[in-house]
């Protein structure tokens, strides 16, 4: 599936926020002290377009933006002004009378190949237009178009990057649970346009992304309880076993730079990560230890590792160079800690922890400290991570795996809807 | 305890730190505590010349004046008493003293003896009846009732026995300026100073204490003797203050007050979104410009140079928050200081905790 963008970043008015020289001496200055979190009202009328298109971009707008906690899409039915064309300034005062902060105009416009779509995002209380873009893209596009729209909006309200416009790999799983069918799907990442990309043969975990390409890398158990790690290409269906190694591989991530894969390797009761470079399929052992080591993830500068290992006891978080060498413990909490992730800005590692009666997702820093548990419950597991690094996915085990997804602060908890139970989410970078 | 004198250390140890305690317990004991701690009050220091300009101007007025100038109340008199031929006052003789013998029918309000003598007075011919007309023409109120016959008896008011006078000044053979000029001037000086009516039979000189005559007084709805400041020009409205004074700074509990005035009234409407990104946030600071009813006078400027997302963000939300809450009570005791708070910054929390 090709897809092809043109964005013109067309300044389509003024930037908000005109910057004024150096803090031109004020003589008084109030310093607050705190600030309230309360989700951001945004109202995010229809936009313009043919038939109920602009309707249907409107409501994939509203559901990524309210889904990430941080606005509040106020309902349709509440507007004072129906229909805002992107063209004039808005009449303030009636958004204001609801209660918007934020407003959202704009356009769809649809011709045999091709869609363009626009939109400006306003500065309610100050009257002022906040951002605006432009869209080309291919016809049947119009979800990914609403997608990059949430995105701007995202990262003009937060400053942060936004994350709307990415796929979700998981494992889907149906039928009874004594024989659970289980395949590889593909999905955006609110839901919507779920793919399969494996038939339910083989049982198969783990899928991870490659960020650098439309590649899939995961585990697989073959008929005959061969397990072994493979390579799928998304675009045209390819899959082969990585590497010949005389044990099982499982766990397997892709290096940053698209390059390696990194996975452990068990051999004797014993598992030690191994990484093979994807060319030249050379391997190199990074671990050599009795203990079984697990679950590596690199970090974004793809100069470090970090992975999970009982050699001193209970499984527990340890960081190493990414070329092997001594390994220093981060993880020091009561429990088991286990799938760990670097995040894409490495300024946390996620992980699953277990304690005697439960499971939870939490983060720390990549020293070890500021653990902060998100989510708690029982069978909590896998985390993965956003583009931009502030949110996650996981799965839930509640009779059946569902996903679902949180914030790194906490706040976020909401489920991300598949057509049957699903476990094992990866994430994408972004995809344009 | 056998004490061992090969190795008298421990004992004499012991021995020496025991005196050293008693000693100690008992020497110092007589020491004098440490005074309590005061409780200390904010002072500020401020020379003559700051208290003298931040005293400018008077406190109840309601607003500073553009120009302000001294409170005049009373438009000086002019002085019509210009000598239009040109006569060198000096030349005139000075007059004699008031004669006595005022007849009663004319019983002219007396006038105190040691007057300094008016040189425009002109010299009286010896007309006992013509010395006393410097009767002068009464104030206008007056004058109405001159028409009255002369022969109507009124011997109580003083005022009205004077006016048959009036009719024998008429034909005057003195030139007629002095006679002008020494009538007014004596109107004035009978306006100052003999304006409650007195009794008749008040004799010139003699200032004897009546009862009749301060009652007289307290009833009169004359106006009073005090004239008020008097100037050019009437300026009825006082000025606050000076405009461009070297008032003194707001101080610094003053200012610490407004800001968190300021602070609790924006703080309602500082809500943020979850998952803004704080990394520089001391950097998302707005520059208000207020007015003096504490309304904004123009749009909230970003004042930060950063072109980081997540600061122009965050200072977006602050600026929207400072345009919801607008206008804030700013209370009175803060207007005089309005030059030192009309432009203020205002910085975020340091962390979004």
């Amino acid at each position: 599936m090709t897809l092809s963008i043109s964005r013109r970043s067309v300044a389509l008015g003024l930037a908000a926020t005109p910057l004024v020289g150096a803090t031109a001496r004020a003589e008084l200055v109030v310093s607050l002290d705190r600030a309230n979190f309360q989700p951001l009202p945004i109202a995010i009328p229809d936009l313009q377009g043919e038939g109920d298109l602009g309707a249907r971009v409107a409501a994939v707008i509203a559901n990524d933006l309210q889904r990430s906690g941080v606005f509040a899409p106020i309902d349709k039915r509440a507007f004072i002004d129906k229909a805002v064309s992107p063209d004039v300034m808005p009449q303030f005062d009636s958004w204001r009378a609801i209660n918007a902060q934020a407003l959202v105009t704009g356009r769809v416009q649809r011709d045999s190949a091709r869609m363009h779509a626009e939109f400006r995002l306003w500065d309610v209380s100050s009257g002022e237009q906040a951002t605006g873009q432009q869209y080309t893209t291919d016809a049947n596009n119009w979800r990914r178009v609403a997608h990059l729209i949430a995105d701007a909006i995202y990262s003009r309200i937060t400053g942060a990057g936004g994350f709307f416009d990415s796929r979700v790999v998981y494992v889907d799983e149906t039928g009874p649970k004594q024989a659970r069918r289980k395949r590889l799907a593909l999905m955006d990442q609110d839901g919507a346009n779920v793919r399969y990309l494996t038939e339910g043969n083989e049982l198969v975990v783990t899928p991870r992304f490659s960020p650098t390409s439309q590649e899939v890398t995961y585990m697989a158990f073959a008929p005959n309880g061969d397990a072994s790690v493979r390579l799928l290409n998304i675009e045209t269906g390819q899959r082969e076993i990585v590497g010949n190694f005389p044990g099982m591989t499982f766990s397997p991530r892709f290096s940053p730079d698209g390059e390696r894969v990194v996975m452990s390797l068990e051999q004797s009761g014993n598992a030690n990560i191994y990484t093979m470079d994807l060319r030249s399929r050379a391997t190199t052992r990074l671990t050599d230890t009795s203990a079984i080591d697990t679950s590596p993830s690199y970090s974004p500068d793809g100069t470090q590792i970090v992975f999970e290992s009982d050699r001193g006891g209970a499984q527990q978080l340890y960081v190493m160079g990414a070329n092997g060498g001594p390994a220093k413990r981060i993880s020091f909490g009561q429990g088991h800690y286990s799938t760990p992730v670097w995040s894409p800005k490495g300024d946390y590692i996620a992980f699953t922890r277990q304690t005697a009666n439960s499971f939870g997702i939490g983060v720390m820093k990549p020293d070890g400290s500021g653990e902060r548990i998100l989510t708690e419950g029982f069978h909590n597991e896998g985390p993965t991570w956003a583009p931009n690094g502030r949110y996650l996915m996981f799965f839930r085990d509640q009779g059946g795996a569902k996903i679902f997804m949180a914030d790194v602060t906490g706040r976020v908890d909401v489920a991300v809807p598949t057509p049957s139970f699903g476990s094992d989410p990866a994430w994408s970078p972004l995809l344009a | 305890m056998k004490i061992d004198w090969s190795e008298p250390g421990l004992p004499l140890s012991v021995t020496a730190h025991a005196v050293l305690l008693v000693a100690s317990l008992v020497g110092l004991s007589s020491a004098r505590p440490f005074a309590d701690a005061e409780e200390t009050l904010p002072v500020e220091i401020i020379t003559a010349d700051q208290f003298s300009s931040m005293t400018k101007g008077e406190r109840t007025a309601k607003a500073v004046q553009p120009t302000p100038k001294p409170r005049i109340d009373k438009v000086a008199e002019v002085e019509q008493l210009k000598p239009s031929q040109g006569t060198d006052q000096k030349d005139v003789p000075t007059p004699p003293a008031r004669a006595p013998q005022i007849s009663d029918e004319v019983s002219a309000p007396p006038m105190p003896p040691p007057r300094p003598p008016d040189p425009v007075k002109p010299e009286p011919k010896p007309e006992p009846q013509k010395t006393v007309e410097p009767q002068k023409p009464e104030p206008p109120k007056l004058d109405a009732e001159i028409p009255k016959p002369p022969e109507k008896p009124q011997p109580q008011k003083v005022a009205k026995t004077q006016e048959p006078q009036k009719e024998t000044e008429k034909p005057k053979p003195q030139p007629p300026q002095f006679d002008k000029i020494a009538q007014l001037l004596e109107q004035k000086k009978l306006e100052e100073e003999t304006k409650p009516a007195k009794p008749p039979a008040k004799e010139k000189g003699e200032q004897s204490f009546s009862a009749s005559a301060i009652e007289k007084l307290l009833v009169s709805k004359e106006k009073p003797q005090a004239s008020g400041s008097v100037g050019a020009q009437l300026q009825k409205t006082a000025s606050l203050g000076l405009q461009t004074g070297n008032a003194a700074k707001l101080s610094p509990s003053m200012r610490d007050a407004l800001a968190g005035l300021l602070k609790d009234q924006v703080g309602k409407c500082f809500t943020l979104p979850p998952g803004m990104d704080e990394t520089n946030i001391h950097q998302a600071m707005v520059r208000v410009v207020f007015n003096e009813d504490g309304s904004l006078a123009e749009r909230p400027q970003v004042a930060s140079a950063s072109s980081d997302a997540g600061v122009r963000a965050i200072a977006s939300e602050l600026r929207g928050a400072i345009i919801r809450c607008a206008p804030y009570r700013i209370p009175a005791q803060f207007l005089p200081f309005f030059d030192q708070w009309k432009d203020t910054l205002f910085t975020p929390p340091e962390s979004l905790g």
